[in-house]
């Protein structure tokens, strides 16, 4: 019983706010870190030379921009099938930092294959599945501002983000099941072809751009919260509703 | 430093990402925060001339 009292938004919503604090600083400190090597200590690569350092923001981001699709999707499917509220917020609060991670690593795969492979977009596979979960992205943002009712638009919202989910991994096998023009896995588990300061360099990202997911996700939610909560007698008595100019 | 900043040769491509990067992260950062003080000011306004909050409600979901 007791981890499921934070199922109610209003239980939820303090905690959040302290989970925020501590991920935004801790991916604070993994991006100093993570940029320190990749920017500076990390070598070169031997074949792209400095062109390479667009990895520590590529990887991450197009990771990140899978994960927050599949963790949106669970949230979906559990306010679909359990209609509760605080999955569906956090379902919503997913898809901007989403839609901000596809556009980041689409802008940077574009930035990285023009000196690579000498163009900036090419009709591949890999790249047109990423370029398909902006637009299922997008599409969530657009269909909840296109419906009054919250809890219709959670509806609406849950179905298409379930039905967009299958092109997630369409995306990620893209490389192994066409001949594509983006290369195959670097990072396989135990059998990683890169070098361990790169790995380290890319692993501080990885994980600063995941906690900044999360931070970030988690006070969109407490705005969410308080929006549609926004009648409840626990919101009147918040600190921040009461004292004036914060 | 200098060097540091040419990437050697490839300034165009590293720093267009990373400011890109950068870009994003802080308009994302700075819309949220906006966002939240703008529905604090919302709840907060309506209730200075309602009892409890419940008209806060009606004026964000407009229709209640």
């Amino acid at each position: 019983m007791s981890g499921f009292k934070y199922a109610a938004p209003a239980q939820f919503y303090p905690l959040a706010g302290k989970m925020a604090l501590w991920f935004a600083v801790s991916a604070a400190v993994l991006a100093v870190i993570g940029l320190v090597i990749g920017l500076y200590v990390a070598p070169i690569d031997v074949t792209q030379k400095d062109s390479y350092r667009i990895i520590y923001i590529h990887v991450p981001a197009a990771w990140m921009s899978m994960f927050l699709y599949v963790v949106m999707a669970f949230w979906s499917a559990l306010a679909l099938g359990l209609n509760t509220r605080l999955s569906a917020m956090m379902a919503q609060s997913i898809a901007p930092t989403g839609a901000l991670m596809t556009a980041m690593a689409l802008w940077t795969g574009a930035l990285w294959g023009k000196p690579t492979w000498g163009t900036y977009w090419a009709w591949d596979a890999r790249m047109t599945s990423e370029l398909i979960l902006l637009f299922l992205y997008l599409g969530i943002i657009a269909l909840r501002n296109a419906i009054d009712d919250p809890r219709r638009a959670d509806k609406a919202c849950g179905v298409l983000a379930l039905v967009g989910v299958v092109n997630v991994p369409i995306i990620y096998y893209s490389v192994n099941w066409w001949n594509t023009l983006h290369q195959g896995a670097t990072i396989k588990a135990g059998n990683s072809s890169i070098d361990a300061i790169m790995l380290a360099g890319l692993l501080f990202m990885v994980f600063a751009f995941w906690f900044y997911s999360v931070a970030v996700t988690l006070v969109r939610l407490r705005t969410i919260i308080l929006e549609r909560e926004a009648g409840a007698a626990w919101v009147a008595q918040l600190a921040e509703v009461k004292k004036e100019g914060r | 430093m200098g060097e540091f900043f040419a990437m050697g040769g490839y300034a165009f491509f590293i720093w267009m990402s990373y400011g890109m990067a950068a870009l994003l992260i802080t308009l994302e950062i700075i819309a949220v925060r906006a966002r939240r003080k703008q529905v604090l000011h919302l709840i907060r306004h309506s209730d200075a001339h309602e009892s409890g909050a419940a008209n806060a409600g009606a004026q964000l979901k407009e229709v209640e």
